[in-house]
C-alpha cells in the first residue's frame, strides 16, 4: 500500500493540488511592483501580501477552502475559478490603497505558474468533461470585468489607457473574420457539393488543400501583388477601398484559408451518406432536389458543422496576422507589444482573442450537440 | 394485358453486359421470383423496372405502355421498392420512414397516420412500441420489416423486393416467409422478388425466373422447373434433391389421413385391429399416443406417451418440413394440429414415399 493508504482518488488529487499551490505561493513571486511601464521594480511574494493585505487574503483563502469542501466533487473547477478570481481580482479589490499612485503590479512567475497549476487538473480530466474548464474560464472573465476598474494590475492599467483602441480593434477583428467567413461559406457551399460529386470539384478541393500548405503570412504577402495591381488598373475599385494592403487582401487570404475546412466538412459529410440510403430515396421516388434537401443535407450536417467550427476557430486566430498588412484587428496589440517588449500589451490582444475563439468553439459545439440530439442517434464511427 | 413485359432487354454497365436479351412477362397479381447465382443480373433487372437504370436496348412495358414514357419519379412512387440493404433513413423515425411515399404523394395527415399504424400492424410490429423508434434501435429483422412496410405504405399495385430477407438467420427467414405469404394472401399485389435461396423461391413463387449470366434460362412454375429443368444449368442449380424440393410446395393437408383418436375419460380401449393410437382430451386437444400391446385395458390412461407441440405438424407445414421432422424424430406417423391444438389428421411416411416415387417416374 502506497503512502496514500485508502484515500479516495479525488482526495488524493485535492491534496496534491493543495501542496503544489502552497509551494508555488511560497517559492515564487506573484507580482512585481513597477514604478512605470519601462522600469522593473521589486518582486512581491505571497507572504509579503499576507503581511500587508493581511485580512483580505486570509479571508479569501478561508472562504475558498470552505467552497472546496462544500463542492468536493467539483473541487478542481471551484479551486480554479476561485484562484483565478483571486489572482486577477484581489489587486483591484484591495490593492488600490497599498500600491502607490502611478505604480503598477506586473504579473510574475508565480502568477503564471498558478494558472497552469490550477487549470491542469481540468485539462487532464479523465472523464473528458469540458464544463469544468469552461466554468473556470468564464468565472475568470467575469472576475476580470468585475474588478478591473481602478486595479493596479499592469494589464488593467494598460487596458484603461487603450480602452477605445481595444474596442476599435475588436470590432475590426470581428469584421475581418465575419466578412471572410461569409465569403468563404458562399464559395464553399457550391464548391463542397461539387467536390463530393464532380471531378473538377475534386480538383478545386485538392487545390485548396495545396493552398493550405502556404504559410498564412506568405499568402498575405502574395495577395498584395495582384490586388494592388487591380487597384492600379481600376481606380474605381481603389475608391471602394481595394488596395494591396488593408482589409481587402486580409479578407481574401482569410477566406481562402477557411475554404478548405468548410469544403472538406461538406465533402466528407456528403460522402458519409450511406449509398443504400441514397438508392432507397431514389427508388421510393424522391426527386434529386428532395434527395438533397431531405436526406443528404440532414445526414451530412454533423460533419458540415464540425468543418464550420474548425474554420471559425482557425479564422479568428489567423486574423491576428492582419495588422502585418495594415488591416488591424486584435493582432495590433500583439505586434505592438512585441515591438515594445510589453507583455501587458501582448496580453491585451491575446486574452480577448482567446475568449473569442473559446466562445465560438463552445457555441458551435452546442449547436452540433443539439443537432445530433434532435436526430436522436449517435453517428457510428464518424 | 400483362402487368409487366420485358422485350429483348439489354443492359450494360459501361462495356460490361449485365442483362442480355431478357424477355418475360408478369401477369397482374402474380408473385414472380428472380433467382440465380450472385452477379447474374437480378438486382439490375429490378432497377430497370423502376427506372433507376434505363435499358441499353429493348423495351419494357407497364400495363401495355412503354416504361420510358412515364415520369420516372412518379413511376417510382407507384411501385413499392425494398432494396437489398434495407436502406432506412437513419435520421427519420420508423413512422417517418413508412410515411415517406404517402407524404411525397401529399396524402392528408390523418390518413398517413392511420396508414403508418396499419402498415406496422401488417408486418407484425406493435405500432405504439415501434412508431417513434429510430432505425438504429431496430434489430436486423425489424428493420427489414419496416423496409417492407415502407414499400407497401402507398398501396402500390407493383412491389419490387431485392432479397428482402437477406440479413436474417434461417429461423427468422422462415417466419418472415410465412408472414410474407400471409400478407400476399391479404393484399394481392404483383410482386417481383429477388432471392438466391432456392427453397424460399419454391415456397413463395407463382413463377420463377431462373437467370444466369444476364440471361433468362427458364421461366415457369416451381413445380414445372423442379419436374423438368430445361437444361444442365437449371438441373445443377436446383440440385439432385429436386424431387424432395417439390415437397416444399405441398401442404400436409394434401395427403393427410383421417384419424380416430381415443378420448381421455370417455372412450374405453377396444380392439380396433391397430397396435397403437392417438389420444386427445375431452376438448379434442391432442395429448399423445398409446401403444395397445402390453397395456392393461382398465389403466390405459397411464400408458399415454405425450408428444410436445414441436413434434407435430400444422396444416400450413409443407411436406418437406414434415418429412424432415419425421426422419429426425424417427416417426412413421405425424399428427397434424390446428391453431387450437386439436388433432385434425395424420401424415404417413408411406404416403410421402409414394409421392416421391411418382415424381421420379415422371422425370
Ligand atoms: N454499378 C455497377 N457498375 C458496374 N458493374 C456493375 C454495377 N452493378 C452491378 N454490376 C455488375 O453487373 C452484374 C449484375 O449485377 P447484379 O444485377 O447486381 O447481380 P445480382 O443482383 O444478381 O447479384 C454483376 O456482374 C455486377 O458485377
Ligand atoms: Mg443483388
Amino acid at each position: 500500500m502506497g503512502p496514500w493508504g485508502g484515500m479516495p482518488g479525488s482526495w488524493k488529487r485535492a491534496t496534491i493540488l493543495a501542496i503544489g499551490l502552497g509551494l508555488i505561493l511560497i517559492l515564487f513571486p506573484l507580482y512585481r511592483l513597477d514604478p512605470n511601464r519601462v522600469v522593473r521594480g521589486t518582486a512581491v511574494f505571497f507572504l509579503d501580501l499576507v503581511g500587508s493585505w493581511g485580512l483580505a487574503a486570509v479571508g479569501f483563502l478561508t472562504w475558498g477552502a470552505v467552497l472546496v469542501l462544500a463542492f468536493g466533487f467539483a473541487a478542481p473547477a471551484v479551486v480554479a475559478v476561485w484562484g483565478l478570481l483571486g489572482l486577477w481580482g484581489l489587486p483591484g479589490l484591495v490593492g488600490q490603497q497599498l500600491v502607490p499612485m502611478g505604480m503598477r503590479l506586473s504579473p510574475e512567475l508565480g502568477f503564471w505558474a498558478l494558472h497552469i497549476w490550477l487549470l491542469l487538473p481540468l485539462l487532464l480530466d479523465e472523464r473528458r468533461r469540458r464544463w469544468p474548464l469552461h466554468l473556470a474560464l468564464w468565472g475568470f472573465v467575469l472576475g476580470v470585468l468585475a474588478f478591473q476598474s481602478g486595479s493596479p494590475l499592469s494589464i488593467f492599467v494598460e487596458l484603461r489607457s487603450q480602452q477605445n483602441r481595444l474596442l476599435a480593434e475588436l470590432v475590426q477583428h470581428l469584421l475581418l473574420s465575419g466578412t471572410s467567413l461569409a465569403v468563404a461559406l458562399l464559395l464553399a457551399l457550391p464548391l463542397g457539393v461539387a467536390a463530393a460529386r464532380t471531378i473538377w470539384g475534386g480538383w478545386v478541393y485538392s487545390l485548396s488543400g495545396l493552398i493550405q500548405t502556404v504559410p498564412t503570412l506568405a499568402l498575405l504577402g502574395l495577395l498584395m501583388v495582384p490586388l494592388s495591381g487591380l487597384a492600379r488598373l481600376f481606380p474605381t475599385l481603389r475608391a471602394w477601398g481595394l488596395s494591396g494592403i488593408g482589409s481587402a487582401p486580409a479578407v481574401a487570404a482569410l477566406a481562402i484559408y477557411a475554404l478548405l475546412p468548410l469544403m472538406s466538412g461538406i465533402r466528407e459529410g456528403l460522402r458519409a451518406v450511406p449509398p443504400q440510403v441514397r438508392e432507397a430515396a431514389r427508388g421510393l421516388g424522391l426527386s434529386e432536389w428532395q434527395l438533397f434537401w431531405k436526406v443528404e443535407v440532414p445526414l451530412s450536417l454533423p460533419l458540415v458543422l464540425a468543418g464550420l467550427r474548425t474554420a471559425v476557430v482557425q479564422n479568428l486566430g489567423n486574423a491576428a496576422l492582419a495588422p502585418l498588412i495594415g488591416a488591424g484587428g486584435l493582432g495590433y496589440f500583439i505586434f505592438q507589444g512585441i515591438g515594445q517588449t510589453s507583455a501587458d500589451m501582448v496580453l491585451l490582444g491575446v486574452l480577448p482573442l482567446l475568449m473569442l475563439t473559446l466562445g465560438a468553439d463552445v457555441l458551435l459545439r452546442l449547436l452540433e450537440g443539439a443537432q445530433s440530439e434532435r436526430r436522436g442517434h449517435v453517428r457510428a464511427g464518424l | 394485358m400483362s402487368e409487366l413485359v420485358f422485350e429483348q432487354v439489354h443492359y450494360t454497365y459501361g462495356s460490361i453486359p449485365a442483362i442480355t436479351d431478357l424477355s418475360f412477362s408478369v401477369e397482374r397479381g402474380e408473385f414472380v421470383v428472380l433467382i440465380g447465382p450472385s452477379g447474374c443480373g437480378k438486382t439490375t433487372t429490378l432497377k430497370l423496372v423502376n427506372r433507376l437504370l434505363e435499358p441499353t436496348r429493348g423495351r419494357i412495358l407497364l400495363r401495355g405502355q412503354d416504361l420510358s414514357t412515364f415520369d420516372p419519379v412518379a413511376l417510382r412512387r407507384s411501385m413499392g421498392y425494398v432494396i437489398q440493404d434495407v436502406g432506412l433513413f437513419p435520421h427519420w423515425r420508423v413512422e417517418d420512414n413508412i410515411a415517406a411515399v404517402p407524404r411525397l404523394l401529399k396524402w392528408p395527415r390523418e390518413r398517413i397516420r392511420d396508414r403508418v399504424r396499419e402498415m406496422l400492424a401488417l408486418v407484425g410490429l406493435d405500432p405504439e412500441a415501434y412508431r417513434r423508434k429510430f432505425p438504429h434501435q431496430l434489430s436486423g429483422g425489424e428493420a427489414q420489416r419496416v423496409g417492407i412496410a415502407r414499400a407497401l405504405a402507398a398501396d402500390p399495385p407493383l412491389l419490387l423486393m431485392d432479397e428482402p430477407f437477406g440479413a436474417l438467420d434461417p429461423l427468422q427467414r422462415a417466419r418472415h416467409q410465412r408472414f410474407l405469404r400471409a400478407i400476399q394472401a391479404k393484399v394481392r399485389k404483383t410482386v417481383l422478388m429477388v432471392t438466391h435461396d432456392l427453397d424460399e423461391a419454391i415456397l413463395l413463387a407463382d413463377r420463377m425466373l431462373v437467370m444466369n449470366q444476364g440471361r433468362a434460362v427458364q421461366f415457369d412454375s416451381p413445380e414445372a422447373i423442379l419436374r423438368s429443368p430445361n437444361n444442365a444449368f437449371v438441373r445443377r442449380f436446383v440440385g439432385t434433391d429436386r424431387s424432395l424440393k417439390r415437397l416444399i410446395r405441398l401442404p400436409v393437408t394434401c395427403c393427410m389421413a383421417a384419424v380416430h383418436p381415443l378420448r381421455l375419460g370417455s372412450d374405453s380401449l377396444e380392439d380396433n385391429g391397430r397396435v397403437w393410437g392417438w389420444v386427445v382430451d375431452e376438448q379434442d386437444r391432442f395429448v399423445g399416443w398409446i401403444n395397445f400391446e402390453d397395456t392393461e385395458r382398465e389403466r390405459w390412461h397411464d400408458a399415454v406417451t405425450p408428444l410436445s407441440w414441436e413434434e407435430c405438424a400444422t396444416p400450413e407445414t409443407n411436406l418437406k418440413d414434415a418429412l424432415s421432422m419425421m426422419l429426425a424424430l424417427g416417426l412413421k406417423h405425424l399428427p397434424v394440429l390446428d391453431d387450437l391444438g386439436r388433432l385434425v389428421g395424420e401424415l404417413n411416411l408411406p404416403t410421402i414415399e409414394s409421392l416421391l416415387r411418382e415424381d421420379s417416374l415422371e422425370s
